[in-house]
C-alpha cells in the first residue's frame, strides 16, 4: 500500500513538473523580453547569445520613463480601457438579454446585423470614424478615444449563448413572483453570470489596452496618448535598439498582466461550479 | 456581494464619465510634459503645433531643440511650440485632416520626408518656404543652407519646404580587416570593391565583405551619383521640375550601368544582400563593409565600442569619371496655413530657428545627421566634436561636394516602388540576369506610378 | 415569455391596456438600443460610406472624383498582388485557426484536474491572451533576427525567418498561434471542467483509450465552446493585419488582404483600390463565417 501511494505522489509531482515546464516554455517570450529590458543595448544581439543580462542596468527603464511621459500614458490607457470595458459589458449584456429572453419581430435579422459587425474590417472604418468624431468635436478627448470601442459584437454573441442556457422555468417563476424585467436583469441574471462577465472584463480590457492606431489618430497632444503609442515612440528607425523598447514593453504589459493574474483564478473557479455553461 | 461590486463599478463609471466630460481635450487635467506651460497671457502668446516623426534618441534632440526655441526666441516674441509625435511617415493624421478640411486639427509646422511630398505639393494650404526666405525680416537666407539639401526640397527651383534632418548614404568599413587584407584605402569604384570582397573574407574572420540591401534609397543614390553632374532617377528632374511619371534612368542607360557593375559584387560571393541587423553585424565583425545612412554613425560607434578601427567614406561610384558623393536624404519642415497670419509668421520664426546653426549643431551631438546650415561648421562646439571624432564631418563634406542635380526623387507611390526594387534586387542576388532585373524594376516602377496617376490625375 | 405576462395580467384581473401593451412590445428594442446606436454610428454608417465610395475614383486625400461603377472591383481583381493576398489570407486562416484550437484543447485536457500547482501553470497557459499583438510582434522580431537573434543563435540554424518567402508566413503563423492559445485555453478549460466527472470515469472503466475519450466525449461536449472560438477566430483571421504589418510589412509573401488595403491607403495613397478591396474582404469573411455556421448543424451538439 505504502509503495503504490509513494508512486502516486511521485507521479503527481512529475506531472505537475512537466506542466509547469510547458507553462514556462509558453511564457518564455515574455521572460526573454523581461531579461532584455535589463540588458545594455550592446549585449542584446551578440554571439553567443545572452539569455540573462551580463551586466544588469536600469538605464532602459529610465530612458523609457523620461523620453516619453509613459506614466501619464499608463493613466490614459487605464481610463480608456476601463470606460470601454464597462460600457461593453453593460451594453453587451443588455443587447444579449434582448436576444435571449425575448421574442420579437426581426430578431434573427437584427442578430445577424450585430454579428456582421464582427466581419467588417475595423481598419477601413478608421478614416470615416475620424470624420465623425471630428464633427462631433470629440478629437483629443477621452470619450473620442473610447467611442469606437464601446460595444463588441463578440461579447454579445458570447453572452447570448450564455443566457440561453438559463432555463425558462427560472424566468417564468421570477415573473410570477412579480419581478420586473429590469430587476430580473440586475438582481438575478447579472450576478449569476459573474464568471463570464469577469472573462469578458479581462478580454475587453486587454483588447482595448492594446489598441494603437485609433488612439494615436484621434489625439493631437502628446499628453493624451496611450501607452502603446509610447512604446512606438521608443523605437529607433535608424538603428535597432531593442533594450529600451523591451523596457517599455514590460511597463506596458504590467497592468494587463496584473489584472489578468488577479482575475484569472476567479474566472476558472467560477466556471468550474457548473453554475454556468460557457 | 455582486451588487456591491456592481454599485462600486457603476460609481467608478459615473466618476470617469464626469471626468471625461470636464476634460474637453486640452489636457488640462495634468501638466505632464516637457515644456513649461505659461498660460497667463493667452492673448500675447502664439501657440504653434509641430508634428514630427522622430523616435528613439532623435526624439530627445527634437525636444531639446523645441525647448531651446521656446526659452529664447519664444519668450522674446511670445511664441510657444508644442511638439507632437506621429508614427512614421507621420501623414495619416494629416491626410484625415486634409480630407475633412479640419483646420483646427492641423499642425502649423510638419516634418515630412521625400516620400510624402507628392501628398502636399499641390495643397493650397502649404506656405512655400521660398516666399518666406524672400522676406526682408527673414534672418536665415537661402545661401545659409547647404545647396544640395535645399535642392532636395525644391520644385521648379522654388523651396516648398526646408531641409531639417539630413543624412547621406555612406560606406562604413572595418579598417582593421581592410589592412589585414592588404588594403590601405576604401574602394573608389564598385568594380574595385567587388575585387576586394573575396580577398577580405579569405584573409579575415569576416563572413561577408559587404552587407547592403539595395532598395529605393540606395538605388536612387547610385543613379544620382553617375555622370559628371549627377543623373536624375525619374523624368522631369525626378519630379522637381514637374511631375515624375516614369524612370528616366531606365532610358538613359544609368540603371543598366549600375546593374552591370553590381553584378560583379554579387558574383564575388562575399556579398550579403539582405538587411538583418546592419549595425550589430558590422559591429561584431560579421560583415567587413556596410552601406547605410550617416545617421547611424553614433549607434554603430557605441556598438563597436573600440573593438576595432573603422571609418566612413563616400560610396564607391559606378564609373571612374562619376561625380560621386550622395544626395541629401531625410526630412524637411513644411508650414501650413491655418487662416491665421500671426501663426504663419510665428511658424516661420520657428522654422528659421530649427535650421539655424545652433539648432543644427544639436544633431552632431548624438546623431550622424548633417547640419544643413553652413554656419554650423564655424561653431566652436562643432569644431571640438569633429576633432575628437573625425568621422562626423565626412557626410557633411560629401554633401558639400555634391551638385544640386543630385537629389532624391519626388516619386509618387514611393513605397510600392521601394518594394519592387527590393524584391528585384534580391532576386538578382539569387542568380538573376541583368536584363530581367532591369525589366522588373522599370516595368514595375512605371506600373506603380501609373496606378497612382490613374486615381490622382495631373490637372 | 408572453405567457408569464398573460398569467400576471390574468391574476391582477385586468387585461393589458393599449399603452402597456405597446411598452411591452418596445422593450426588447429598448434593451438593444444603446448597442445598436453605437453600431450604426461607428460601424454601419462608415461601412456604407465605404461601399458607396468603392464605386468612385477617390483621390489620395479621400475625396470623391468620378463615378466608375464596378470598374474598381474589376481592376483589383486583375491585380496579381490582390489575388495573391487572398491566397495568403486563406492559407493564414487554415494554418492558424485549427492548430491553435487543437493545442489549446490538449492543454485544457491536461490541466483539467485541479492540482497543487494548477494556478501556476493555468496562468502560464493563458498568459498569451494578455499580450498585445504589436508587443508580441516586437518580441518575436527580436527572437527571429537571423544572424544574432535568439532562435538561430541557440539552434545554430541559418533560417531567414522573416525575409525568406518560403518561411516568412509560417513564422507569422507561429506568432499568431502563440497569441491565440491563451484565449482558447481559458474557454476550453471552463468547458471541459463543466463535463461531469462520472461521464469521463465511466468511459475509462469501459476501457476507452485517451483518443477514444477525446473523440467520443470531450469533443462533442465542448463543441458549443469550440464552435464559438472557431467561428469568431475565422472571421478575425480573414481580416488579419496588425501582426503582418509590424513584422514584415506584407513583404516576402505575407501580404494578407487587409495588409494590402492598409498599404493601398497609407503607402500608395490609393483609396480607390482600398475601398473595394475591403468590401471584398468583408464578403470573404462573411462567407467563411456562414460556412462555419453550416458546420454548426453537423458538428455541434447542444445539450
Amino acid at each position: 500500500m505504502k509503495k503504490t501511494r509513494r508512486i502516486k505522489i511521485f507521479k503527481e509531482f512529475f506531472i505537475q513538473l512537466i506542466y509547469v515546464s510547458i507553462g514556462i516554455l509558453i511564457i518564455f517570450p515574455i521572460l526573454y523580453a523581461l531579461s532584455v529590458s535589463f540588458m545594455e543595448n550592446k549585449d542584446v544581439l551578440t554571439k553567443p547569445i545572452n539569455l540573462l543580462p551580463p551586466s544588469a542596468t536600469l538605464d532602459n527603464y529610465s530612458i523609457a520613463l523620461t523620453r516619453t511621459p509613459l506614466l501619464r500614458y499608463l493613466l490614459n490607457s487605464t481610463i480608456v480601457s476601463l470606460i470601454s470595458t464597462i460600457s461593453r459589458i453593460i451594453m453587451g449584456s443588455m443587447a444579449a438579454y434582448a436576444f435571449s429572453f425575448y421574442e420579437f419581430r426581426g430578431k434573427k435579422a437584427l442578430f445577424a446585423l450585430a454579428m456582421a459587425t464582427m466581419m467588417i474590417p475595423p481598419d477601413v472604418l478608421i478614416i470615416a470614424n475620424y470624420g465623425t468624431i471630428s464633427k462631433l468635436g470629440l478629437i483629443n478627448t477621452y470619450f473620442g478615444m473610447c467611442s469606437i470601442f464601446l460595444v463588441s459584437a463578440n461579447n454579445i454573441f458570447l453572452l447570448r449563448q450564455n443566457f440561453l442556457s438559463y432555463s425558462t422555468s427560472l424566468r417564468d417563476a421570477a415573473y410570477i413572483d412579480g419581478c420586473g424585467t429590469i430587476r430580473f436583469f440586475t438582481k438575478i441574471l447579472i450576478p449569476t453570470s459573474s464568471p463570464i462577465l469577469f472573462t469578458l472584463f479581462i478580454s475587453s480590457f486587454v483588447s482595448v489596452w492594446n489598441q494603437y492606431v485609433w488612439p494615436m489618430l484621434v489625439t493631437k497632444e502628446n499628453e493624451m496618448r496611450t501607452v502603446q503609442v509610447g512604446v512606438a515612440m521608443l523605437k529607433d528607425r535608424e538603428s535597432s535598439i531593442f533594450a529600451p523598447i523591451m523596457a517599455a514593453v514590460i511597463i506596458a504589459l504590467l497592468p494587463t498582466l496584473i489584472i489578468f493574474i488577479l482575475f484569472q483564478r476567479k474566472i476558472v473557479a467560477g466556471m468550474m461550479d457548473g453554475s454556468v455553461k460557457a | 456581494m455582486m451588487k456591491k461590486r456592481m454599485m462600486f463599478l457603476l460609481s467608478i463609471v459615473l466618476i470617469l464619465i464626469a471626468v471625461t466630460a470636464c476634460v474637453s481635450g486640452t489636457g488640462d487635467i495634468n501638466s505632464g510634459g516637457s515644456a513649461a506651460e505659461e498660460k497667463e497671457e493667452p492673448a500675447a502668446v502664439t501657440e504653434l503645433t509641430f508634428w514630427h516623426s522622430m523616435d528613439g534618441s532623435y526624439l530627445d534632440i527634437v525636444n531639446a531643440q523645441v525647448e531651446a526655441f521656446n526659452n529664447s526666441i519664444g519668450v522674446e516674441k511670445g511664441i510657444h511650440v508644442s511638439a507632437v509625435y506621429n508614427d512614421w511617415p507621420g501623414t495619416e493624421s494629416l491626410v484625415t485632416a486634409m480630407a475633412n478640411n479640419d483646420i483646427k486639427n492641423m499642425p502649423d509646422v510638419i516634418q515630412l520626408y521625400n516620400e510624402s511630398v507628392s501628398l502636399v505639393r499641390n495643397y493650397e494650404r502649404i506656405i512655400w518656404a521660398e516666399d518666406q526666405f524672400a522676406k526682408d525680416s527673414s534672418s536665415v537666407k537661402k545661401s545659409d543652407i547647404l545647396e544640395n539639401a535645399l535642392a532636395s526640397f525644391a520644385i521648379d527651383g522654388k523651396s516648398i519646404g526646408v531641409p531639417y534632418n539630413i543624412s547621406a548614404l555612406l560606406l562604413y568599413y572595418n579598417k582593421t580587416f581592410m589592412e589585414a587584407a592588404g588594403y590601405e584605402a576604401p574602394p573608389a569604384t564598385i568594380a574595385e570593391m567587388a575585387e576586394m570582397l573575396p580577398v577580405i573574407t579569405s584573409k579575415t574572420d569576416a563572413e561577408y565583405g559587404l552587407n547592403v540591401c539595395i532598395q529605393s534609397f540606395e538605388l536612387n543614390n547610385y543613379i544620382a551619383t553617375q555622370g559628371s553632374q549627377g543623373t536624375y532617377f525619374g523624368n522631369n528632374a525626378s519630379g522637381h521640375n514637374g511631375y515624375m511619371t516614369e524612370l528616366a534612368c531606365a532610358d538613359d542607360g544609368s540603371l543598366m550601368a549600375f546593374l552591370t557593375e553590381w553584378k560583379k559584387v554579387i558574383d564575388s560571393g562575399a556579398y550579403k544582400p539582405v538587411k538583418d541587423s546592419y549595425n550589430e553585424e558590422f559591429a561584431t565583425g560579421i560583415n567587413a563593409m556596410l552601406m547605410t545612412s550617416s545617421s547611424r554613425i553614433n549607434s554603430i560607434g557605441e556598438l563597436v565600442d573600440g573593438k576595432f578601427e573603422w571609418g566612413v567614406a563616400p560610396i564607391p561610384t559606378v564609373a571612374e569619371g562619376d561625380i560621386g558623393g550622395a544626395y541629401s536624404s531625410g526630412g524637411g519642415l513644411f508650414m501650413i496655413d491655418r487662416d491665421d497670419s500671426s501663426k504663419a509668421d510665428a511658424a516661420w520664426e520657428f522654422v528659421q530657428y530649427m535650421i539655424s546653426a545652433e539648432a543644427q549643431m544639436m544633431w552632431a551631438n548624438g546623431t550622424g545627421y548633417v547640419p544643413v546650415n553652413v554656419g554650423t561648421v564655424e561653431l566652436e562646439e562643432y569644431k571640438n566634436i569633429t576633432e575628437s571624432n573625425p568621422r562626423v564631418p565626412v557626410a557633411y563634406n560629401v554633401l558639400l561636394g555634391s551638385s544640386a542635380q543630385e537629389v532624391g526623387a519626388f516619386c509618387p507611390a514611393s513605397d510600392s516602388v521601394d518594394t519592387i526594387i527590393k524584391e528585384a534586387m534580391i532576386a538578382f542576388s539569387q542568380g538573376g540576369v541583368v536584363e530581367d532585373v532591369y525589366r522588373a524594376i522599370t516595368d514595375g516602377s512605371n506600373g506603380a506610378m501609373d496606378a497612382y496617376y490613374r486615381v490622382n490625375p495631373i490637372e | 415569455m408572453l405567457n408569464a405576462y398573460q398569467k400576471i395580467s390574468d391574476q391582477k384581473g385586468r387585461g393589458l391596456s393599449g399603452k402597456e401593451d405597446m411598452r411591452k412590445k418596445m422593450e426588447p428594442y429598448l434593451w438593444m438600443a444603446p448597442a445598436f446606436l453605437i453600431f450604426v454610428v461607428f460601424t454601419f454608417y462608415p461601412f456604407l460610406q465605404t461601399i458607396y465610395k468603392s464605386f468612385f475614383m477617390v483621390d489620395q486625400v479621400g475625396r470623391i472624383r468620378k463615378f466608375v461603377g464596378i470598374e474598381n472591383y474589376l481592376y483589383i481583381l486583375r491585380d496579381s498582388n490582390f489575388l495573391s493576398s487572398i491566397k495568403v489570407t486563406l492559407m493564414y486562416t487554415i494554418l492558424t485557426v485549427p492548430l491553435s484550437k487543437v493545442l489549446a484543447m490538449l492543454l485544457a485536457i491536461m490541466a483539467n484536474k485541479k492540482r497543487r500547482l494548477s494556478v501556476v501553470y493555468e496562468t502560464c497557459f493563458s498568459m498569451p491572451m494578455a499580450i498585445a499583438t504589436s508587443v508580441a510582434a516586437m518580441i518575436f522580431q527580436l527572437m527571429f533576427v537571423p544572424s544574432l537573434g535568439l532562435i538561430n543563435n541557440l539552434t545554430g540554424w541559418k533560417v531567414q525567418w522573416l525575409t525568406d518567402a518560403r518561411i516568412a508566413l509560417l513564422a507569422i503563423c507561429i506568432v499568431q498561434i502563440w497569441l491565440s492559445i491563451g484565449y482558447a485555453f481559458l474557454f476550453l478549460l471552463a468547458a471541459i471542467r463543466s463535463i461531469p466527472a462520472d461521464v469521463i470515469d465511466s468511459s475509462r472503466l469501459d476501457g476507452a483509450g485517451i483518443w477514444m475519450q477525446v473523440r467520443r466525449i470531450y469533443l462533442p461536449l465542448i463543441s458549443p465552446t469550440m464552435f464559438y472560438l472557431i467561428c469568431t477566430d475565422i472571421a478575425w483571421s480573414m481580416m488579419a493585419m496588425s501582426l503582418v504589418n509590424v513584422m514584415t510589412a506584407g513583404q516576402y509573401g505575407t501580404m494578407t488582404i487587409m495588409q494590402y488595403v492598409y498599404k493601398q491607403f497609407t503607402a500608395a495613397g490609393n483609396y480607390t483600390n482600398a475601398n473595394p478591396a475591403s468590401i471584398i474582404a468583408f464578403v470573404l469573411a462573411f462567407l467563411a463565417t456562414m460556412l462555419s455556421f453550416a458546420w454548426e448543424k453537423k458538428g455541434v451538439t447542444y445539450q
